[in-house]
């Protein structure tokens, strides 16, 4: 730097000689979540510049370095102890979830881990981006708030990936105590009813307000996420396929556009690195402004089809500083950006230049734009109503130059800020728990019918109707398969299928895609391995329901968990990434992009700390090949054959039987391989026709499949238990009714196309285990062929329909006459 | 937090008298006496759960602090306009006399306001929509809502109601009334 200019916000107090004491009291001071090993490496680079450093320059290396956009405990070295073996990963991320998309090599995927959402071919013509990210400190604090910026934010990542693609879909997932919950929490924490009550209204307002349907998703009740629920937002969107790449040159003019710049949310990305506890700051909170973003939205996609900008992307986590910093990295050459903050649009005046610089306002996005369309671009701006400015010019210099009018607030070298982030080893254990071999269950055959009932009611298997019904997910026209299906359209369906009419604007192309996700947390406290295995069946298997082709699945990862400072936290983190690599390559399935939100911990005042349980989301996305053919889950017709695709196994480790009757087992194998097949198989069969219901089996099993599928259809289910094909030690009544074995679904099938379906589904295990009847009754005949339950499906709706509301205090939903 | 932080954006066009503070109207919008309060009601259904049985209705109307140089007829105008829909609501200023809506008897008013530092995306919408109606633009609009709580109360409860149903400390400044 010359010393000409002189550097102004430097710290009354020597960086240079700070001792480490005084670093990590600074440091606690403005919160930027450093570690002493980042604040000396920060130091010893200013002690060779020979100089102080600004206090802008730290608060950028502090938010660029930010477990938020660096993930620096995924990509930093570890060391596990799994058992007795040692394995040591230099960058764990890159060597599991990364290597086994690079080792699948599958050419339909375009950009993957490197812009803000990953991007795969969708028609050859047009490409399909999708993004999921977690908001949960924000939803801790202020629930409304929180999911609004979540989803306002992840629709931006859509909106500034490659060149930017038009959101056709919103995903949002939730993880939190159930609502009725009832022992006394500390002073600062919501109530779970009341936490779900905001996420779902600020997810409404915000989805609702920009016109995109918010139609796939789920909720997950455990009384671990208490102190820290888990919000989970997700948007597809869709671009033409040469508007995926991008390249900035030096002089290209940085001009941010949308929102203006004020104090909120600083601090947000060092926010995520901290953990949770009484007395949090709450500066980092803010709310969502829906109509400026649906705003900014159609201003770019004008300026997008008339390629006006060489790239750009979205004010996230750090404002400014990331996103100009990002943009910077990618200019041909050395990259390099100057910028004047004085030009930056303003809420308020009287706004230090770092603040500037960190704020994290919401609905702004920053454009690399060839100086000759600049008038353009305003112009098309100006006529949506969004403000821009020019903030500066890329360069070649490879420097971060930040000024404020004349005065320099900040000057890095680019490869310092990203690629200067000390790595340390961290160290991470796994003893796998000791359980109790498969006891086996006693259970009345009287007791089936009740058992039935109460799973049916369990907060993870009742109604969501309550949820879905305040979500628009007709907007935009192309809802080809909804969340509520059957005959009365409140049916639970297995994923959503979107026909993006909206975007490619042609009434005869009949292909869309259909989004579905994975989330088996209770797996993950007996193995995370096997947990990652389990999601990425789960999302495939919800994909095949609909009738998409698995063989062109994508999937995504989100990782939420507690301390990484722990190595046991550590070590079941590192497990599961390991078991996404294996499933991927098993199921052939490349995963494209991924986050992770760690330090899900809370501590309370008397310095306890809480982990959540460690979470891993799988979200899958895969084409449907022609929407006309989707499929739902109610059973459309009496006499008609049932089929069960798949094996039953004795296991019952983390199923809801095994909750009921307090027992403990191992958990379930999943025969990736042979599911793979199997799914890709049933959507060839959807395809042709010979399919007419299809529904996976998860929480509850065959009975509650079953159940589900007969009431959205209004038509009856008879199963005969001893048809099924399973394990030896599953020939019991309760286990072949309740078992969670992944890797089965059950199917309705036209009898008049029986061989056709057959002959689709050869190589796979197919039992014809029943048929649908005219009476509304779902029977099971039991093993030795006399009927053990014979229950109304009106009953067991209401078991299934009326929990949430009830949990929410609020009206159930009304059943059209059907009692 | 600090409410001084806060400095408004956008200043008045014309500026006659400097030293004179912007005319700031107060304007609440209620749903009409006899229709449904939906709100209201599922914010009742919840008192139960907090252990509050005393409650027997409650009212929520939308809050607007609009600050700039308009006239009384000019902020009437808005509301007729813009804020209130003329079918199933009613309005008030501050300096018009109540209708029917806001004569409920006694009751306990919370008024929840977001904090001056917090962005208010539907005032500054507001404020942006009243130069389309031809009148001119604040220089700043607030918005809030205020809840009236019919029903034997306590002080305590009302605190209580407000701290776990209707207000964010984190995001929101509240005032207790009772009239």
């Amino acid at each position: 730097m010359s010393t000409a200019t002189p550097v102004v916000g430097a710290p009354a107090l020597s960086w240079l000689e700070a001792s480490p004491k005084t670093l990590q009291d600074l440091n606690t001071k403005n919160g930027w979540s450093l570690s002493l090993l980042e604040l000396q490496a920060i130091q010893s680079h200013f002690r060779r510049l020979k100089r102080e450093p600004t206090h802008a320059e730290i608060e950028t290396l502090a938010q660029t370095w930010s477990e938020h956009c660096k993930h620096k405990t995924l990509t930093s070295p570890v060391r596990l102890r799994d058992g007795k073996s040692v394995r040591a990963y230099k960058n764990p991320l890159a060597e599991t979830i990364m290597a086994a998309t690079r080792k699948l090599k599958k050419p339909w995927c375009l950009s993957v881990f490197e812009d803000n959402a990953g991007v795969v071919d969708f028609d050859g013509h047009w490409a399909l981006a999708y993004k999921v990210e977690t908001h949960n400190h924000p939803c801790a604090l202020e629930p409304y708030g929180g999911a609004e910026t979540g989803v306002g934010g992840v629709i931006r990542d859509v909106l500034g990936v490659g060149l930017g693609a038009k959101p056709v879909l919103n995903t949002d997932i939730f993880c939190l105590c159930r609502p009725d919950h009832t022992e006394a929490l500390p002073e600062d924490v919501l109530h779970p009813r009341r936490t779900l009550s905001g996420i779902v209204s600020g997810v409404r307002d915000y989805g609702n307000r920009m016109g995109i349907p918010t139609a796939a998703g789920g909720i997950h009740f455990d009384a671990d996420y208490r102190f820290n629920p888990l919000v989970f937002v997700g948007t597809v969107g869709l671009m033409p396929s040469d508007c995926v790449h991008t390249k900035i040159l030096p002089g290209d003019l940085v001009v941010a556009a949308g929102g203006r710049t004020g104090r909120d949310g600083l601090h947000g990305a060092t926010f995520s690195s901290a953990a949770l506890d009484e007395g949090s700051d709450a500066s980092a909170v803010q709310i969502g402004h829906a109509i400026m973003e649906k705003r900014v939205l159609d201003a770019l996609l004008r300026a997008r089809d008339a390629r006006l900008y060489r790239a750009v992307t979205d004010c996230g986590a750090g404002g400014f500083s990331s996103a100009v910093g990002e943009l910077a990295e990618r200019v041909e050459g050395r990259g390099g950006v100057r910028v004047d903050l004085s030009k930056a649009p303003l809420k308020l005046e009287g706004l230090a230049p770092w603040e500037i610089w960190l704020s994290e306002a919401q609905e702004r996005m920053v454009f690399a734009v060839p100086p000759k369309n600049l008038k353009a671009l305003q112009a098309i701006m100006a006529a949506e109503n969004v403000e821009t400015c020019v903030l500066g010019t890329f360069t070649a210099t490879g420097r971060l130059e930040v000024f404020n009018g004349e005065e320099r607030v900040a000057d890095l070298e680019l490869e310092f800020l990203h690629h200067g982030l000390p790595r340390k080893e961290q160290a991470a254990q796994w003893d796998p728990p000791k359980i109790a071999t498969s006891a086996r269950p006693r259970v009345d055959a009287e007791r089936l019918t009740s058992l039935l009932h109460q799973a049916l009611s369990h907060p993870n298997v009742c109604s969501r109707e309550w949820v879905i019904r305040q979500y628009d997910h007709e907007v935009q026209g192309g809802t080809v398969i909804k969340p509520l299906q059957g005959t009365r359209h409140d049916g639970p369906g297995d994923a959503c299928v979107i026909w993006p009419l909206s975007v490619t604007n042609d009434p005869l192309q009949f292909k869309g895609f259909s989004v579905a996700h994975g989330l088996r947390p209770d797996w993950g406290r007996i193995d995370p391995y096997a947990m990652a295995f389990a999601c990425v069946d789960e999302a495939l298997a919800n994909l095949a329901c609909a009738g998409a082709d698995v063989s062109r699945a994508a999937i995504l990862d989100n990782f939420c968990w507690g301390d990484p400072n722990d190595p046991r936290q550590m070590g079941s983190l590192i497990k599961t990434a390991e078991g996404c690599r294996d499933a991927a390559l098993q199921y052939e399935t490349p995963f494209i992009s991924g986050k992770d939100s760690l330090h899900n911990v809370y501590r309370d005042s008397r310095g306890k700390t809480f982990s959540i349980p460690g979470t891993l989301l799988i979200s899958a996305v895969a084409p449907v090949p022609d929407v006309r053919k989707a499929m739902t889950l109610d059973i459309k017709g009496p006499r008609n054959a049932v089929y069960l695709l798949g094996r039953t196994t004795e296991e019952l480790g983390a199923s809801l039987l095994a909750s009921f009757l307090k027992l403990e087992g191992p958990l379930p194998k999943v025969s990736a391989r042979e599911n793979r097949d199997a799914y890709r198989r049933l959507g060839q069969a959807m395809q042709k026709g010979s399919v007419l219901a299809a529904h996976d089996l998860s929480e509850g099993g065959l009975a509650v499949a079953a159940a589900e599928m007969a009431f959205s259809g209004e038509f009856g289910i008879e199963l005969d238990l001893d048809r099924m094909a399973c394990s030896k030690g599953a020939r019991d009544e309760a286990v072949l009714l309740f078992a969670e074995t992944p890797g089965r679904i059950l199917i309705e099938v036209d009898p008049e196309k029986e061989k056709d379906f057959l002959k689709a589904m050869k190589g796979s295990a197919l039992t014809r285990i029943g048929c649908t009847l005219a009476n509304p009754v779902l029977r099971v005949k039991g093993l030795d062929g006399r009927i053990r339950m014979e229950a109304a499906l009106e009953g067991l709706k209401e078991s299934w329909q009326t929990p949430l509301p009830k949990m929410m205090l609020v009206q159930p939903p009304h059943n059209g006459g059907s009692r | 937090m600090n409410a001084t932080l806060e400095t408004p954006v956008a200043t008045p066009t014309h500026r006659i008298f400097p030293q004179t503070p912007l005319p700031t109207y107060i304007v609440e919008v209620a749903s009409k006496l006899g229709s449904t309060d939906s709100m209201g009601q599922s914010i009742l259904q919840q008192l139960p759960s907090l252990g509050i049985a005393g409650g027997r209705e409650i009212r929520v109307s939308a809050l607007y602090e609009i600050q700039g140089r308009l006239t009384l007829t000019q902020i009437q105008l808005a509301c007729r306009g813009l804020l209130c829909d003329p079918i199933t609501q009613e309005f008030r200023t501050d300096r018009s006399t109540p209708s029917s809506a806001f004569l409920i008897g006694p009751h306990w008013r919370v008024e929840v306001w977001l904090k001056p530092q917090v962005t208010d995306p539907v005032g500054e919408s507001v404020r942006q929509a009243l130069p389309g109606l031809g009148l001119p633009e604040p220089s700043r609009v607030r918005t809030g809502t205020a809840y009236h709580i019919l029903g034997k109360l306590t002080p305590n409860q009302v605190e209580r109601i407000a701290n776990k149903l209707l207000a964010n400390a984190i995001i929101h400044q509240t005032k207790v009334s009772q009239s």
